[in-house]
């Protein structure tokens, strides 16, 4: 299961509703690699 | 990146995390059977209670590690994790929350309309998102079949 280890600076939240895809969130950040 | 799954014969949600900070990039459920799905009222029941804390959630890597032994060029599986958690959806009248547990939320990070709780483990207990009516109605006539008028 996922644990927490801490808690950055807030991203911009991006949310998909589809009735294929019941919900994705994607988290964007300026600082985001592309790892 | 690495690669988190909550599946099974008939659910799965994926969850993406970068791979240096273990930060959350993506959420996204992909199939849950009707049996776990139902309606709810608000996500206020949800929001309430636990510490709360604005920010990102970042995950503990550990596990990847031990299998990539910290090299990015590793075969992609290595980099993905699927473990047999079942999850609920429940349909609000103002959002969706995914629920993998029914403990109460030790503490909860806010970030925007998302909300992630975690048990007393600070393992993830459920995610909420705050959505528009017509985010819902779509929700409601696909996951429960119901048509709003």
């Amino acid at each position: 299961m996922l644990k927490l280890d801490h808690v950055v600076a807030q991203r911009t939240v991006t949310t998909t509703i589809d009735e294929y895809v019941p919900l994705r969130l994607e988290f964007h950040s300026a600082s985001t690699s592309a790892d | 990146m690495l690669y988190w799954r909550a599946t099974g014969p008939n659910h799965l949600l994926e969850v993406k995390l970068e791979a240096r900070t273990g930060a959350l990039v993506e959420v996204g459920v992909v199939l849950v059977p009707p049996v776990r799905v139902r309606a709810g009222g608000s996500l206020q029941s949800f929001e309430a209670g636990g510490n709360c804390t604005v920010g990102h959630p970042s995950f503990v890597t550990d596990a990847w590690i031990v299998r990539t032994r910290g090299s990015e060029l590793v075969d992609p599986s290595r980099r993905r994790i699927d473990e047999d958690v079942p999850f609920d959806l429940v349909v609000c009248g103002d959002g969706l929350i995914v629920s993998f547990t029914r403990s109460g939320p030790g503490q909860t990070v806010t970030e925007g309309d998302a909300s992630f709780s975690f048990d007393d483990r600070q393992e993830l207990s459920a995610l909420s998102v705050r959505l528009t009516a017509e985010q819902v109605a779509v929700l409601k006539r696909s996951l429960l079949d119901v048509s709003i008028p």
